[in-house]
């Protein structure tokens, strides 16, 4: 007999073994105590869970759409050769749909 | 006749909260034999089974009826005994004993012999609860519902909200798990 067949043998026979149902006197008022007693469930409790992973899975859609745009100003800069800096090509990435953003100009000069 | 589950939870749903009673009674028993199998005393059995009931009792305005009330008030039985486990996790008592002499009667008796006896099932039980002790929280709860009482993996997907293949992974890797605690154990010197 291997150590796999003793597992199942032993699990057999625990099965065999019943489990007792027995209710302790008087339970049935102690739940009722209880419900009358515990505070009233938070009706946005279940919305909670739920959003906190939506938020989660949002953001990494956000990263990873950031990330792929980002790839792609980079691949298509060192192909045109116009030597962008990284920085800027982030800054555009992330921030480029935004309504009323303005990259910044390269030949401004720095306060 | 008894009222129906039904007829009692739509009472319930109008304000007769005092019917809530009538379902305590029917299913306490099943709930504490459920509890019995996760709990490490009986205090803590009575403290399972009135978080189960409580969260019943606060989710019945969730169960729509197209499942039996039985199912549903078994799901979340489920789903609060894996929260006691994950809890004992975080609150583990002493470390493993000694094999007591039943148990080590039982492994004389029992490791050598093809056949399943049905005597001493008392050790047998024992030997399982301390394996089951050291488990991991998913590995005990996927052996007692797959191995103790027998259930389905559909019906433990159902049980546990894990999908069909994760049930799968998981029974394969408790048992492993169980394996190698009863390796700690002792046991093998009986084989």
């Amino acid at each position: 007999m291997n150590l796999e067949d003793l597992r199942q043998k032993l699990v057999r026979s625990a099965r065999r073994h019943p489990v007792s149902d027995a209710v302790p006197y008087a339970f049935e008022q102690r739940i009722m105590h209880a419900i009358r007693d515990a505070p009233a469930q938070d009706p946005f409790l279940p919305w909670v869970a739920g959003l906190w992973r939506a938020a989660l899975c949002a953001l990494a859609v956000a990263l990873l759409s950031g990330g792929f745009h980002w790839r792609e100003l980079v691949n298509a800069s060192a192909s045109a050769g116009d030597g962008v800096p990284d920085a800027e090509l982030l800054e555009v990435a992330v921030l480029g749909d935004l309504p009323g953003f303005e990259p910044a100009d390269p030949d401004a000069p720095t306060p | 006749m008894d009222a129906s589950d039904t007829e009692i939870i739509t009472a319930i749903r109008g304000g007769d909260v005092g019917r809530f009673e009538e379902l305590v009674r029917r299913y306490q028993p099943r709930l504490f034999a459920t509890a019995r199998r996760y709990a490490r005393r009986e205090s803590e059995v009575e403290d399972i089974v009135q978080a189960i009931l409580v969260r019943v009792f606060q989710n019945l305005d969730s169960w729509r009826g197209d499942a039996p009330f039985e199912h549903w008030i078994m799901r979340i039985a489920v789903r609060v005994c894996y929260d006691a486990l994950r809890a004992h996790q975080r609150n583990r008592e002493q470390p493993m004993a000694e094999l007591s002499e039943e148990e080590s009667s039982w492994l004389e008796n029992h490791a050598s012999s093809p056949e399943d006896r049905t005597d001493d099932t008392n050790a047998a039980r024992s030997l399982v609860a301390r394996a089951f002790e050291e488990l991991a929280p998913a590995s005990r709860l996927i052996l007692t519902l797959l191995e103790l009482e027998d259930r389905s993996v559909r019906e433990i997907s159902d049980l546990t909200g894990w999908s069909i293949p994760l049930v799968k992974v998981r029974a394969f890797r408790a048992r492993a798990e169980m394996r190698r605690i009863l390796t700690r154990m002792g046991v093998e010197k009986y084989l």
